[in-house]
Order: structure tokens, then C-alpha cells, then sequence
């Protein structure tokens, strides 16, 4: 007794809370610190409405020396809180000199074993930082944390984009979501707008400082290990007058230490020698700048470009140093793979990661030149992990507005007089949605689209599965379009997905529903794995299920295509239905007409028919009946599978018919677009009339 | 020094001064005095001076600014100098006499002077005149300290920090993770039974700065929006078409949001689900194809039409070339199953509706029973071929005996002698709990000297009804025997449903709205003998039938099924049914299997050897089962509903007990329209050939077969 089961491996709040000896505010400050959560136990022996924690949690609590600093804390709380009330001053401030500290680092490596641990963790962490960084200092919030954070916040969106980790872009309502991919994981992040945030008086501080605690630590070490993995300096240089300046990213610099890459046990000696260094440098730099304290307004360009220049060569170093042999490799074998088409498995993989490649570099070979009242971080974060190059109109600025080499001119206002501007130079003049959604289509999208003043495409959340949602807007068919012109997604695989859609939205044919179930079938239960059991087998497993479901599309279209070439009707299905109904009826009917007078056989009424109508009624028979025992089939579930099956069914109804209100919502607005053009076009021609 | 003024009137000049005190001098308005002198003489009024007076006085009088009026003495003052200077003082706020000193000098009483004899005769210390060793001591620390270059100023406050500061210093940022962490296995158990908290969801469309338009909501939606509760809402926030990057504001919830996922993360319960991931189809059991499950009726070909009003029951003769139906038109009809020709056509009409009509089971007597109202009528078809008439004909001679004394005349006594016996019957039986009557002959026991008979006498009557419409081509020596109904009797009350047993020698007759026991009768045809088997009645009776093949007989009440044994009187078993209501009952050729019907559109299947509790209740039509049918030979049953559809399943019964009885759906029919709320009422199966035959409301009858 006591020794097995939910009695002894759940323990409720009070009791952990008892065991402890904490009140419940420092216990709820170590469960934050800790990651200590509630749990759902599986019998909840002592009552529903309580609370019930993990007993392994709070023994790991109980030894935490943490609780010995929070025993700590309490103690010097009552020496301040003495001294005080005896009005002795002096011996409060001496007092309050000794604080006891808290170090977290060890509750990192505890929470995070595994840095691939960490690195999925990552995405609280990542908004929690951007949001503080944007915050207002006051009250809880001090100055010293939202500095600390926007320095962190910088130096990982410089991370991001040096190692060209960033995979998409989507400006939303609520700020902008970023997605990277580190270590094969993809991290998300929301930056908030650049503007003051409203705080409401609900809001507990309390807890979201307790978070920062931990995050700030937590990140610092994660960074730390991630520049060191690409064998950076760890803290970046940050060029203090270009930071002035207002270049966020392009006023920070870490050095290859070159040597620091492979040997991980050497990795912190050496990259502590760097800092060390470093900062010796930095003193240099100092010096010499006091020097040229003077002309210094003059040669901040040109030590920027310099600067440009280094970053440059070293990122095209980089490239040689890494990549050079196996893009040597990857360009032998596309033309391989050119040479002979019917190469398989192989040489997917190889145009795979060309394709990745290339989209790393999406904005290579361009030069962006960013107007004032375009956000300076985004536009810097964006280009700069794509391979551009950007300037903006301001101090520091790397190259002028008017040079020759800008290629394209981010702009964010109505209509400026261009002809002007730009009417010497060859440049395109875009907004900056268009930068975003090149980002996400993988392709540089037509520049037409989103010049200055015009009215934009609708931006596209790029998070979206389509397949899943049912729903395409028109903007993705077009973008999709230009993908499969460009190279970037597999015609075939989107071909099919619209068939699929178009299928699924045209009618509820049973030739679609006993495919559904041949799938559903084959696909059986899948349950969701706990995702921290190995990934390698269900990577494999993926693998072969899009294999599989590639050789079913394959099998059904071959069908289809068959069927269709027997019948040589090109026929919607929602056609077929009707005439099936209809022809239902008209046999049901001449049935009865059939069997009143004389008993006959009904099947002979549709002699007179051509043979093609007989293979065409043959096929709707065929349906009719499947259908039907379809509906048979359901009705002898047992009645726990029906409710299932029903709740199922209510969901999936519930889909359609969400997609189905936005299809006809998007067709009264191209109505309405229609309606309000058609008029003015008459009108113009009334004109000239 | 306090200045007095001598402000006392005690030590004035000697005028004469009033002695009454300070009382209210209007008590004095009456009288011309004002009070008493101190020798108690009055102080008389002196004449009031009138404005002329005062004015002249004011002329004359060089004191006339400081006369004041002194009421009490009545008389006249002229103030001071002083005294008006007090008054200005008073006025001001000082004190009021000018010589006061509000800051005397301070008078040391105890005097500051050292005096000689001290308070206490304690000695000094020795300490308190000489050098502190501890003192020494200290200072010499602190120079060895300073010597030794490790003397921190500030004390033990500025140590601790120094230290603090150096540790601080050491530990930086360093290389937590190893790279052969990663491949190691997660040692501890709490971190194996970590559930990472779910991510965030990503944005959708809605929530991009510029969505598609068919995102944004319109007015209505928007109004629905604001009417929701803020947990119910699809988003939360409003999608918003900005034309232009710059036009995004900032969004007001992000803290308050980032603060409710911080909540989550650290206060929300966690717990591994396993979700799901089925497709709906593949819950849907996968039953045989029905076509390897042929024969069974699938289409529609022949309708049986002459009826006026619905059909309410049919039923195929023996050798299956014949069939009857009743109606609601009082007629009964014969028709031939292979050409749908109406046969013959008797009107019943005299004894009202038609609710049931069975053929007799002996393919060799051709007789149907009908009910009709109150009565039952036994019919001769006059189908088969003559030796069938004739053995009809003796199967009835002890009925047609009786009905001919009764209509020779005698028929009035018998009737009365009938009902006292049943009256002295019932008062015999009221001891018995429940009973039953078994046919001595029937089953060979003869021990029935215990049993209590509750024989009654009905009244038989030789029916005079002419067929309404007959074919004169049969002009033959069968001519010779009567066809049509030959003989009836009439209940108390109106009789719903009449079975025959398998021999064909009993009938099981449902009166449902008779009184107590009178409700279920049981009728012997060869005998002309008839009797209530049931003392009491088991409840409201929906439905009557014989066993197949045991002396059982099945009763189906409004939501039980009941089996008595007939011979040992007793209850043999209860089945409990589930539904409300039920309405129809057939039981399976082998006798171990039944369905039943329920207006709660169930169909229920029982196995009698597994208990109580139905083996399978289906749930498919839309409206009440009015009736339910196995087929004899083929393994198949089917259903018919107010709905207007019959749906026919295939309802294979092993013989292995260990092995349950496969149902399979196989047909749905549809044929019979609806009229009012009456689909399809009545179904029956041909007894040699995979066909059925449906009665509907609309007055149709369906023939359908396996084609």
C-alpha cells in the first residue's frame, strides 16, 4: 500500500506545499523556475477540484538548492524588515547589500538535458523576450531587463539571419510571426509592432518576471551554444556608434574563430580566449576612435562599407569553406539528374536540397534600399537572411538612396512623384508586403503587384496547410502557379491537391467516399506519439506514408482516368448524382407503370438506350447501390461507434461548411468587385460615346 | 509681574450700584425700576433719552465718542484711555494688557554648580582609565591584515560582496551542453515522463495585416461577433484589411495574452492524450457484399392493387400460389401470386374492419381465419384441388354442427348456459395466479386432472355472406363445396390479431381491449372447443403467438416479451426489450430466435438461450415498425415502418451455440407511399421462394423479388 499507483505517484498542491514548507507564492516562483507543472492524474483519489502534482516534481523541488536560497531570502527579509522598523537606516542599507542571490544555470541543464530539448522549447522563450523587449520600463519591469532583452532579442535575430535560418515571414494583426528553422526544428516567434504596448491592470507581473528570470539565463546559454556550433563569438561585437545610428543588425559582428568548430571539449577555452581577445580589440578600437573622434561623421560610410565588405567575404568564405566541394557535388549531379530524367529516389533528394539552397539565397543577387517609413529591423532581418543587401535612408546608411546598384526600393507611401525619383534610375519601386511574400512563395513574386499605392494581394498566412483547411484562396492558386513555373513545388503533388479539393467540394460521390475509406484503411489508427520518443522512426514512418499515399493518388487518377476513358462522359459528378436520381426515378416510375396492368420485369425498359447510356446507368447503379449500403453499413454500428462516427461526421460537416461560407463570401465579393467595375466601364464607354 | 487693573467694581466710588446679578434685565420691562441698590432701595428707570437728547448730548458732551450706556446700572460711563486701549488690544488678538510678558526670562532653580558629595560612592573601573587590550588586539589584526595586503576596508559587509563579485565573475556563460548529450538517453525518469507543453497555434488567414476578403466579416457577422461570448469566439480579434504596412497599430491584448500562456504553461494541468487520428470510414463495419448473400427480394415487380383504404394484412397460402389480404374496406381478397389476377373478393364488411388474416398452416386444409371487429370468420378459399376442399370441409363439420344447432333455434339457451359456465369458470379461477390451457391431446399428457379448464362456449355462426364479386369460370364438381366465410363468432371486444398454431389444428386469438383474462383465447377447430387461458391479464398484449414447435405460447406486451409453457402453466421466460412500445413479434423457424418490432422505430433480436437482454437492437428507420417477418426456408428477415421503407436483412442462425447469428443489411425497399402517418402496415414472406410481399397504407399490395 503506498507503494504503487496514483496514491503514490500524485500528490496534491497542499500536501507538496506542506512538504516543503513554502508558502504558495514561493512555491508557485519554483514551480516557473523549475518547469514543474499539474498533472492529470489517472484516479483523482483526493477529489476533482484539487490540484495534483507529480511526486518525482516535488522531491526534485525538495532538493533543490534553490529552496535553501528562497529560506535564505526569507531570513534577510526579516533582518530588513527589523532594522527598519527600528528606524536604524544605516544597518538596513548594509543589510539589504547582502542579499542573497539566486543562480539559475544549473536548472537549465536540468530542465534541458539535451540542447535539441532546449531548442524546442524555444518558442515561449523567444516571445516572452521580444515581447519584454518592447515593453515599458516601470514598476516590475526594470530598465536593466528589457535592455537585456532587446540585446538578446538582436542577437538572435542576428543568429538567424547569418545562418540563413529563416524559413518564413507573416505580418499579422498582432505583430509579426517568424518562423526558423535551428537543428531541423522549426521555432516560431511574435515580434510585437513597434509601438507602445498597452498594459492592462490585470496582468500579473509577478509571473511574467519570474518567466524572464529563467528565460534570460536560459537563452544566453542557448545562444551560447548556437554561435559556438557555427564556431561565432559569443557575445557579438556590437559597433556602439553604428548602434546609435539605428542599424540594428549590420551594427553587430561576431568573428569566425576558425578553429573553434569541431573539437567540442576545447570549444569553451577557445572561444573564452576569443572573448578575451576580443575585448582586448575593443580597447584598441577605442583608442583609435577617440583619434578620429573628428573626421569621423566623414569615414562612417566608408568603415560601414569596409565593414560590409568583411562581412561579405567572410559569409562567401564561409560558403567556400563548408559548401564549396559539395556544391561542386550537388551541380555534377543535377546535371546528372538532368541528363537522365528517370533517375529516382536519389536524385529527389539532391534537387531537394538545391531547392533549399536556393531559397536560402531567395534575394542574392539584389540590393534593397529601404525607405524611411518602412521598419528598419524587419526589413533588415528579412533581406539579410535571404542574402540581400539593404540600406535605408539615414545615418550609417551603406550606400545612398541614389545608387546605381539598388535594385529594389521599399517604399510605404501613397504615390510619390517617381518620375523624379527613379526616373533616371532602373530600380523597382515595391511595398514591403512584397518582401514577406517572396519569402513564403520561395520565388521573387511580380513586382506589378505591389507598387506603391496599389492595392495589395491579400496577405497569405504561409502556416496555413491547405489540404487541412479545405479552403484555397485565390491569391495561393496564382502564387502556386508561379512556384510550379519556377521550379519550387512539385506540379503534380499540387495538381492532385486541387483535384482533391475540387472533389471533395463538388459533390459527396461515393466513388470519393470508398476511396476516403480505402485510405482511411490503410492509414488506420495513428496515434499521436509523444513526440519526445525517437523522431528517427517516425521521420521513416512519414517517409513511407507519403510514399504510399503517392502510389494511391497514383492508383486512383489511373482509375479515374480509365473510367472516364471508357465512358468518354465528361461528366461533373454532381451531374452524375442528378441523372441518377432522375433516372432512379423515371425506372421506379415505369416500374409501377409496368407492374399495374401486367406483371413485367422492369429491367427491360431501358433496352431502346444506346449502349453508352447503359454503361453510364450501369455506373450510376453502381454508386446508388454502394451508397446505399454505405448507409446500411452505419446503420448496424454499435450505438458508442455511431456517436463517434456522428461526432465525427459533425466535425467534418462543420468544416465544409466553414469552407463552404467562405467560398460564397469570396464569390459575392468578386460579384460585388464586378458589379462596381462593369458600371464604370460603361460609363467610360458612355463617355465616349 | 501680572498688571492688575482695578476693572472690580467692589473698590469704585460710591454710587449707588444694582445688586439683582445677571438675570435678563426684560424681566425688569414691566416695572420703572431696575433692580435694588445695596440697601435695597429701587433703582428707579431713569427717562429714556430720545434721539434729540443723544444727538444735543453728542453736541455738548466732549466725551461723547467714549459714553457708553451701562443698562444694568443705568447710567452712563465714560471709558478710560486704558480701558479703550484694551479693547483696541482685545481686538487685535494680543494680550490685553500691554505690561504681560508672554517670554519671562528663565530662572534656573537647580543650580548648574558642581556639588561636593556625590550620589554614588561606586569606584571608576580600572578599565575605564586604562589601554583596551581587546582594542590592541584588533588593531593589530587589522595592521598584520594591511601588512599582508588582504585588509578589505569596509568591514565584513564589503568581503562578502568581494567575494561575491570574484564568483560572479567566474561564472559567466559557458558550454552547458556537450555534443555527446544529445545522444545519450534521457537518464531520469521525470524527464521521460515530461509532457512538453503544446505549442502555440500558428496564425491563419484571418489574422494576417491584409486578409483575403472573404475573411473579413461583414456587418451581421460582425454584430454575431460582438453578441458572443469572448470564450465562443472563433478569433480573438477582429480580422482588419490595413491597405498598407503602416497602417498596422499595435494590438492591445498581446501582453495580457502572452500573460494567459504564461498561466497555461505553469498552472494548466497536463495530460498525454492519445487523440485520435482515425478516418471516420474506417469505423463504419465492413459487412459482406450483399450480393454473395443472394437470394434475397431486392425489386419491385408486381403490385397487387383492388384495395380501397390501406391494407392491413396479408398473408400467402401454404404452397405459396395463393394469397389473402384484408383492408380497411371491409373486403377480403384472394389473389394469385404468380399473375396478380384478384381471385375472389368477400365483403366482411357487416362485422367491420379487417385486422388479421392467416392461412391455416396444413398446406392440405385450406382454410384462412380472419378477423374483422368484434368477430372472427373462418373462410374457405376454395383454392387446392378437391380432396383439399374436402378435408377442409371436415375440418370444419364440428364448427358448422354447432352453428347449425345454434341457428336451428336453441341457440339463445346455449348461449346462456355458455356464459353462466364462463362466469362459474372465472369464479373458480380468481385463486390462480396465472394459467394456461393445454390441449391433452396436443402433447399426449393426460395428467391434466390438476389443470382448471376455463372452457367457454362461443357462440359459432354460419356466415351468410356471398363472395361480392366471384369468377364464374370455375364451373366444376368443386363447385359443390361453398367458398367464402362459413362460420363466425363474436368477442366482447374488438379483436386485433388471430395465429394459428404450426399443426393447424389451434387458433390464438387477441381481443387486446377485452377485460381481465378475456384478452387471449385459444380456439380448437376440430373440437369447436374453446378456452382463456389466463386467469389475469399479463399486461397490455400487443401480440400473440404460438411456439414453433414447443406448447409454448408468446406474448408480447408493451415492452416485454413473455413465454408461457402452456402445459406446465407457468411463466417460462421474461424478455426485456428496451423499448417503449412495442408492436410486432415473429419468431425464427428453428424456435430459438426472435424479432420484435417497437413503434420507437427499434427491431430487436433476441436469442432465447442468452438471457433477458436483447442480442442486438437496430436502429435504422426513420418512423414505428409496424411489422417484422423471417422467411421459413431462406435466412432472411425483414422489417416494415411507417416510413414507407422495408429493409431486409440477411439473419443467418448457426447451429453452433457458440456462434452468434450474423446480421447483415441487405435491402432497403421502397415502393409504398405514405398516407397521413401509416407507411408500410403489414409484410409477410413467401414460404418457398426468397419473395415478399408488402401492404401499405396507400391500399398497395408490393410484390418484390430476387432478380
Amino acid at each position: 500500500k503506498g507503494k504503487a499507483g496514483p496514491n503514490a505517484e500524485f500528490i496534491t498542491r497542499s500536501a507538496a506545499m506542506r512538504k516543503l514548507q513554502i508558502t504558495l507564492k514561493d512555491f508557485r516562483r519554483l514551480c516557473i523556475l523549475k518547469g514543474v507543472y499539474p498533472r492529470v492524474p489517472t484516479k483523482p483519489l483526493k477529489g476533482v477540484d484539487k490540484i495534483y502534482y507529480d511526486v518525482k516534481d516535488i522531491s526534485y523541488i525538495a532538493n533543490e538548492p534553490l529552496l535553501e536560497k528562497f529560506r535564505e531570502f526569507k531570513a534577510f527579509m526579516k533582518k530588513i524588515r527589523r532594522a527598519a522598523g527600528r528606524n536604524q537606516f544605516t544597518e538596513a542599507r548594509r543589510v539589504n547589500e547582502l542579499k542573497p542571490r539566486m543562480v539559475l544555470d544549473h536548472l537549465v541543464k536540468e530542465r534541458y538535458p539535451r540542447f535539441i530539448d532546449a531548442v524546442r522549447d524555444l518558442d515561449d522563450c523567444l516571445c516572452m523576450i521580444h515581447l519584454f523587449a518592447a515593453l515599458p520600463s516601470a514598476g516590475r519591469i526594470t530598465a536593466e531587463r528589457t535592455s537585456a532583452c532587446a540585446k538578446l532579442s538582436r542577437e538572435w535575430q542576428y543568429f538567424v539571419s547569418k545562418s540563413h535560418s529563416l524559413r518564413k515571414v507573416f505580418v499579422s494583426v498582432k505583430g509579426i510571426y517568424y518562423q526558423a528553422e535551428v537543428m531541423g526544428e522549426t521555432i516560431n516567434w511574435l515580434v510585437p509592432h513597434a509601438f507602445t504596448q498597452h498594459i492592462p491592470p490585470a496582468v500579473d507581473f509577478r509571473v511574467m518576471v519570474t518567466f524572464m528570470e529563467f528565460y534570460e539565463i536560459f537563452f544566453k546559454f542557448v545562444l551560447y551554444k548556437l554561435y559556438a556550433k557555427e564556431g561565432w563569438q559569443y557575445p557579438p561585437q556590437v559597433d556602439e556608434k553604428l548602434d546609435l545610428a539605428g542599424c540594428c543588425l549590420l551594427a553587430m559582428k561576431s568573428d569566425n574563430s576558425s578553429t573553434a568548430a569541431t573539437v567540442s571539449t576545447k570549444e569553451s577555452k577557445k572561444v573564452a580566449a576569443a572573448a578575451a581577445d576580443s575585448s582586448a580589440k575593443k580597447a584598441q578600437v577605442t583608442a583609435v576612435d577617440a583619434k578620429e573622434f573628428a573626421g569621423q561623421v566623414k569615414s562612417l560610410p566608408e568603415f560601414l562599407k569596409q565593414q560590409q565588405d568583411e562581412e561579405d567575404d567572410d559569409e562567401e568564405e564561409d560558403d567556400l569553406d563548408i559548401s564549396a566541394p559539395l556544391t561542386a557535388a550537388f551541380s555534377d549531379l543535377q546535371r546528372h539528374a538532368t541528363e537522365d530524367d528517370d533517375n529516382d529516389r536519389e536524385v529527389f533528394q539532391r534537387s531537394e536540397a538545391a531547392q533549399q539552397d536556393q531559397r536560402a539565397n531567395l534575394f542574392n543577387k539584389l540590393t534593397f534600399f529601404v525607405n524611411r517609413e518602412v521598419p528598419l529591423s524587419i526589413m533588415q532581418l528579412c533581406i539579410t537572411a535571404f542574402g540581400g543587401r539593404v540600406s535605408w535612408d539615414g545615418p550609417g546608411a551603406p550606400y545612398a538612396s541614389d545608387d546605381r546598384s539598388i535594385t529594389h526600393h521599399v517604399v510605404d507611401r501613397p504615390v510619390q512623384n517617381q518620375a523624379t525619383a527613379a526616373g533616371s534610375v532602373a530600380r523597382e519601386y515595391i511595398q514591403p508586403q512584397w518582401v514577406f511574400d517572396s519569402i513564403n512563395a520561395g520565388v521573387l513574386l511580380p513586382v506589378r503587384l505591389y507598387a506603391p499605392g496599389a492595392k495589395l494581394p491579400p496577405h497569405l498566412s504561409p502556416f496555413v496547410d491547405d489540404e487541412k483547411e479545405g479552403y484555397l484562396p485565390r491569391f495561393r492558386e496564382e502564387v502556386q502557379k508561379l512556384q510550379i513555373e519556377a521550379g519550387v513545388l512539385d506540379g503534380s503533388a499540387v495538381t492532385t491537391t486541387t483535384e482533391k479539393a475540387a472533389s471533395s467540394k463538388a459533390s459527396k460521390s461515393t466513388n470519393s467516399k470508398t476511396t476516403a475509406n480505402v485510405a482511411g484503411k490503410k492509414r488506420a489508427i495513428d496515434v499521436d506519439e509523444d513526440e519526445s520518443s525517437e523522431e528517427e522512426e517516425e521521420e521513416e514512418d512519414s517517409e513511407s506514408e507519403e510514399e504510399e499515399e503517392d502510389s494511391e493518388e497514383d492508383d486512383e487518377e489511373e482509375v479515374d482516368s480509365e473510367a472516364e476513358e471508357l465512358l468518354e462522359v465528361p461528366t461533373s459528378s454532381k451531374q452524375s448524382s442528378k441523372q441518377n436520381n432522375s433516372s432512379n426515378n423515371s425506372s421506379s416510375s415505369s416500374k409501377k407503370a409496368a407492374a399495374k396492368p401486367e406483371a413485367q420485369p422492369a429491367t427491360t425498359t431501358s433496352n431502346k438506350k444506346g449502349p453508352k447510356a447503359i454503361v453510364q446507368q450501369a455506373k450510376v447503379a453502381k454508386q446508388s447501390e454502394a451508397e446505399e449500403l454505405h448507409e446500411l453499413s452505419v446503420s448496424m454500428m454499435s450505438k458508442k461507434t455511431k456517436k463517434l462516427y456522428d461526432k465525427m461526421q459533425y466535425g467534418i460537416q462543420q468544416k465544409q461548411e466553414g469552407v463552404k461560407r467562405l467560398e460564397d463570401k469570396r464569390r459575392a465579393v468578386e460579384k460585388a468587385a464586378d458589379a462596381s467595375t462593369t458600371p464604370k466601364q460603361q460609363t467610360k464607354k458612355q463617355r465616349r460615346a | 509681574m501680572l498688571h492688575v487693573d482695578d476693572l472690580s467694581s467692589d473698590d469704585e466710588d460710591g454710587t449707588r450700584r444694582n445688586t439683582v446679578g445677571r438675570v435678563p434685565l426684560h424681566w425688569y420691562d414691566a416695572f420703572d425700576h431696575v433692580g435694588y441698590d445695596i440697601s435695597g432701595e429701587k433703582m428707579m428707570k431713569r427717562k429714556g433719552k430720545d434721539s434729540i437728547d443723544m444727538a444735543l448730548q453728542e453736541k455738548d458732551n466732549p466725551n461723547a465718542s467714549r459714553l457708553v450706556y451701562d443698562m444694568y446700572n443705568d447710567r452712563e460711563v465714560v471709558l478710560s484711555e486704558r480701558q479703550l486701549e484694551i479693547i483696541r488690544r482685545i481686538q487685535a488678538g494680543a494680550f490685553a494688557h500691554a505690561e504681560f510678558n508672554d517670554t519671562p526670562d528663565y530662572i534656573d532653580y537647580v543650580s548648574g554648580e558642581k556639588e561636593i558629595m556625590p550620589l554614588s560612592m561606586v569606584p571608576e573601573r580600572k578599565a575605564a582609565f586604562q589601554p583596551s587590550k581587546w582594542e590592541m588586539k584588533k588593531v593589530l589584526q587589522i595592521a598584520k591584515a594591511i601588512e599582508e595586503g588582504r585588509y578589505v576596508f569596509g568591514g565584513k559587509t564589503a568581503q562578502k560582496l568581494k567575494e561575491r563579485e570574484e564568483k560572479a565573475q567566474q561564472s559567466g556563460i559557458y558550454l552547458i551542453w556537450k555534443d555527446e548529450d544529445d545522444e545519450g538517453e534521457l537518464e531520469s525518469r521525470r524527464q521521460r515522463y515530461h509532457l512538453p507543453a503544446p505549442k502555440m497555434p500558428l496564425p491563419g488567414h484571418a489574422e494576417s495585416y491584409n486578409p483575403p476578403d472573404e475573411y473579413l466579416l461583414t456587418p451581421e457577422e460582425e454584430a454575431k461577433y460582438d453578441a458572443m461570448d469572448p470564450s465562443e469566439r472563433p478569433y480573438n480579434f477582429k480580422p482588419k484589411k490595413h491597405t498598407c504596412l503602416r497602417h498596422v497599430a499595435a494590438y492591445s491584448n498581446l501582453v495580457k495574452e502572452r500573460f494567459e500562456r504564461c498561466l497555461d504553461l505553469y498552472l494548466c494541468p497536463r495530460k498525454l492524450k492519445q487523440r485520435l487520428n482515425i478516418d471516420p470510414e474506417a469505423l463504419v463495419p465492413k459487412l459482406p457484399q450483399p450480393r454473395e448473400l443472394k437470394p434475397f427480394p431486392n425489386s419491385l415487380v408486381l403490385q397487387f392493387a383492388g384495395h380501397e383504404g390501406a391494407v392491413t394484412c396479408l398473408d400467402v397460402s401454404p404452397d405459396g400460389q395463393y394469397m389473402v389480404s384484408g383492408g380497411e374496406d371491409g373486403t377480403l381478397r384472394l389473389w394469385e401470386v404468380d399473375t396478380g389476377l384478384c381471385r375472389e373478393s368477400w365483403s366482411l364488411k357487416e362485422f367491420g374492419k379487417i385486422t388479421s388474416a392467416v392461412w391455416n398452416p396444413d398446406a392440405m386444409t385450406p382454410v384462412v381465419a380472419v378477423t374483422a371487429g368484434n368477430t372472427l370468420v373462418l373462410v374457405t378459399p376454395g383454392t387446392g384441388d378437391l380432396e383439399a376442399s374436402e378435408t377442409a370441409e371436415t375440418f370444419l363439420s364440428a364448427i358448422l354442427e354447432t352453428a347449425e344447432a345454434v341457428t336451428a333455434g336453441a341457440g339463445a339457451k346455449d348461449e346462456r348456459g355458455a356464459k353462466t359456465g364462463a362466469d362459474k369458470a372465472e369464479q373458480s379461477d380468481d385463486s390462480d395466479a396465472d394459467a394456461s390451457d393445454a390441449d391433452d391431446d396436443h402433447d399426449g399428457r393426460q395428467g391434466g386432472a390438476k389443470q382448471q379448464r376455463r372452457d367457454m362456449k362461443v357462440s359459432w355462426h354460419r356466415s351468410a355472406a356471398t363472395p361480392a364479386s366471384s369468377s364464374s369460370v370455375r364451373a366444376n364438381a368443386k363447385d359443390k363445396y361453398v367458398r367464402g366465410p362459413r362460420v363466425h363468432f363474436s368477442l366482447d371486444a374488438s379483436i386485433a390479431q388471430v395465429s394459428w398454431h404450426h399443426k393447424g389444428d389451434y387458433l390464438v386469438v387477441l381481443s387486446p381491449l377485452a377485460q381481465g383474462g378475456r384478452a387471449i383465447s385459444v380456439h380448437q377447430v376440430s373440437k369447436a372447443k374453446s378456452q382463456f387461458p389466463f386467469a389475469k391479464s399479463p399486461g397490455r398484449v400487443q401480440a400473440v403467438r404460438f411456439h414453433p414447435f414447443l406448447p409454448c405460447l408468446l406474448v408480447v406486451t408493451q415492452q416485454q416479451v413473455k413465454l408461457y409453457h402452456l402445459v406446465e402453466q407457468k411463466l417460462v421466460k421474461t424478455l426485456l426489450s428496451g423499448c417503449k412500445w412495442l408492436s410486432s413479434v415473429d419468431i425464427h423457424p428453428s424456435g430459438d430466435h426472435l424479432i420484435v418490432g417497437s413503434y420507437d422505430r427499434r427491431v430487436v433480436w433476441f436469442d432465447l438461450d442468452l438471457g433477458a437482454t436483447p442480442y442486438k437492437t437496430l436502429k435504422f428507420h426513420e418512423k414505428a415498425v409496424r411489422g417484422v417477418s423471417f422467411h421459413k426456408r431462406y435466412p432472411l428477415f425483414a422489417s416494415a415502418s411507417d416510413d414507407g421503407s422495408v429493409h431486409v436483412f440477411h439473419g443467418m442462425v448457426y447451429n453452433d451455440l457458440t456462434k452468434n447469428p450474423l446480421l447483415v443489411p441487405l435491402k432497403v425497399l421502397r415502393g409504398h407511399g405514405t398516407e397521413g402517418e401509416l407507411g408500410v402496415l403489414t409484410l409477410a414472406f413467401h414460404p418457398k421462394q426468397p419473395w415478399l410481399f408488402t401492404a401499405g397504407a396507400d391500399g398497395l399490395i408490393n410484390l418484390y423479388q430476387d432478380i
